[in-house]
């Protein structure tokens, strides 16, 4: 299985992004999964990071007038993106920092990585699938749903 | 034409050079309009669509499906059937599906090769094994069968097992559940999918659904790539993309979506007779009629529809069998795969209605799904039909997570989810 741990590296003009209050700027890297570019200790196996969840969620500050549905909403209540997502990763294994990733989750094309409080990188260049439950032409598994993208649409489609 | 499956119409077929058989269920054209339209085709879309035609008289329904029928996790989970769970609501909704399952092959008169050979929980420690035997009880005032066996009895029930007490994870005991099982994924949705085409239910394949139309606050239709659909129901069981169509009504889930990967190894004689699961090395295992070991254990951490999942998985997931079963470590694995499965943070699923009149949703079952399949089918279709839940659907209704009732079932399931 070694080799499904490969990393496209390149598209090095995608982004050139402000990380971590340094005035130094980080390149960005566009891997796929399973190779996490930790900002701190460069590309790592995935294995040695976990995961935080969605990113930007911040508790509320005046909980006590918060109403059920609000306390529901930041509890539980997920975006659950299938296309690009900002999300949290902890560098467990390593240096143990934590750090913002934008990702493709119908890809799991890495497309930046960023510092816990920056805004979100605007033009990483990531596609969202083209249709809400889409599948990406490659990097996505699920070939059940891909095939049919190939079958010609009739006139009554075409009308639709 | 022959539409019963029986010995004596296998016999006339062979007979007639099997020139008589028919389609097992229609491959439909959408329709311009349906009294309730199921987004999915998997297994507990068909039972759904099976339940509102059978029970409830509707048959002008279709299900729309983006690939094919079963593609999804109805083909890529380990069909382990169990309703050993230490949760009241969940010991009623998942012990409604295994009576069901028990009489289905028969009702839809199609194989669906369910074998009921019996559940291993397995206890490595005191803690477990006292947590365990509390779990027998609770089953047995629910009427769920479930026996403790010490470790002699694991291995007189299963030989293959390893009692070794020098291994870091020691088998002390287990608990039994007789009527769980396992049988088969693909004949379960085809015999749903004969059973309600049969009624007439449109089952559409290659059907993505774009978007979703509502008016005041009430479903109208559904966009498709294959033309708009008009429908006042609409009944979304999709499973890792739950949250993705809620979204086309403006709606957010406590769900999120992770891969679940299992593989099968190669086919080996019979050695394993029934499933071993075990909480604290966390793997479970059967063998298949066709004799490869299934193989499974725990998500993917992080947020993907990518039906993959991560080698680390894997490795672990080997450890722990071979922890179990030493004697497995030659067999070479022949596939390995992901699926997409919706997780609450309760681990309970959700049966609901929701804000938007006309739009229910059946999901977040997580990594436990295939064992409820015909209970989830037949709650949900009563919900769809009657727009109130039943007694066991309407404990997942999603106001749970509003309303501040204790959220707590990941601990009390079965297997660490």
């Amino acid at each position: 299985m070694a080799q499904r741990r490969w990393r496209i590296e390149g598209s090095l003009s995608l982004a050139v992004l402000p990380f971590a209050g340094d005035a130094t700027k980080l390149k960005v890297q566009v891997s796929s999964m399973f190779i996490i570019n930790c900002p701190h200790c460069g590309p790592r196996d995935q294995v040695e990071f976990s995961y935080g969840g969605e990113a930007h969620r911040a508790r509320p500050l005046h909980s006590e007038q918060m109403s059920d549905e609000e306390w529901a909403e930041f509890l539980f209540m997920r975006a659950n993106t299938k296309g690009v997502f900002a999300e949290r990763w902890n560098h467990a294994a390593g240096c143990r920092s934590w750090f913002n990733m934008l990702r493709n989750t119908a890809t799991d094309e890495i497309l930046a990585i960023y510092a816990i409080g920056a805004d979100l990188p605007a033009e990483v260049g990531g596609q969202n699938p083209v249709t809400p439950c889409g599948e990406a032409p490659i990097g996505s598994g699920n070939d059940a749903a891909k095939i049919i993208k190939d079958v010609p649409l009739t006139d009554k489609n075409e009308a639709a | 034409m022959t539409r019963h499956y029986s010995f004596f119409n296998l016999l006339r077929e062979g007979l007639r050079g099997h020139s008589g058989w028919e389609p097992a269920w229609r491959d439909a054209e959408p329709k311009p309009s349906y009294d309730a339209v199921i987004i999915g085709g998997g297994g507990h879309c068909l039972a759904t669509a099976y339940y509102l035609a059978r029970e409830h008289g509707m048959t002008n329904i279709a299900i729309l499906e983006k690939g094919w029928i079963g593609g999804g996790n109805a083909g890529r989970n380990t069909t382990i059937i169990r309703s050993n769970y230490l949760y009241d609501e969940s010991a009623a909704i998942y012990g409604h599906a295994l009576k069901l399952w028990e009489g289905l092959g028969r009702e839809l008169n199609y194989n669906i090769m369910m074998s009921h050979r019996g559940v291993l929980n397995l206890a490595h420690d005191d803690h477990e094994a006292r947590q365990l035997k509390r779990r027998v009880e609770a089953n047995r005032l629910n009427s769920i069968d479930s026996e403790y066996l010490d470790a002699k009895q694991v291995k007189e029930f299963c030989p293959a097992i390893s009692i070794s007490q020098d291994v870091r994870y020691p088998v002390i005991g287990a608990t039994l559940q007789r009527r769980g099982g396992v049988n088969r994924h693909d004949a379960v949705v085809w015999g749903f999918a004969r059973a309600a085409s049969a009624m007439g239910v449109d089952i559409v394949q290659n059907c993505e659904v774009t978007g979703i139309r509502a008016e005041a606050g009430a479903v109208t239709g559904i966009d498709t790539n294959r033309g708009f659909i008009r429908t006042p129901k609409i009944a979304s069981v999709v499973a890792g993309h739950s949250s993705v169509v809620a979204r086309m009504v403006g709606l957010r889930l406590p769900i999120e979506s992770h891969p679940l990967q299992a593989l099968v190894s190669e086919p080996v004689k019979p050695v394993l007779n029934c499933v071993v699961m075990s909480n604290a090395v966390h793997a479970y295992c059967s063998q298949s009629d066709k004799g490869e070991l299934v193989i499974g254990a725990g998500i993917d951490a992080y947020l993907s529809y990518t039906q993959r999942g991560g080698f680390d998985v894997i490795e672990h997931e080997i450890a722990s069998l071979l922890e179990l079963f030493p004697n497995f470590s030659r067999l070479r694995m022949m596939r390995q795969w992901g699926g997409i499965v919706d997780v609450c943070p309760d681990a309970s699923p959700i049966i609901s209605k929701t804000g938007v009149k006309g739009f229910y949703v059946n999901g977040g079952w997580g990594t436990g799904g295939w064992k409820a399949t015909p209970g989830s089918g037949h709650a949900f279709a009563d919900l769809v039909a009657n727009d109130e839940p039943n007694g066991i659907a309407a404990p997942f209704a999603i106001e749970r997570f509003v309303t501040g009732r204790l959220v707590a079932e990941h601990g009390a399931a079965a297997v660490a989810h």
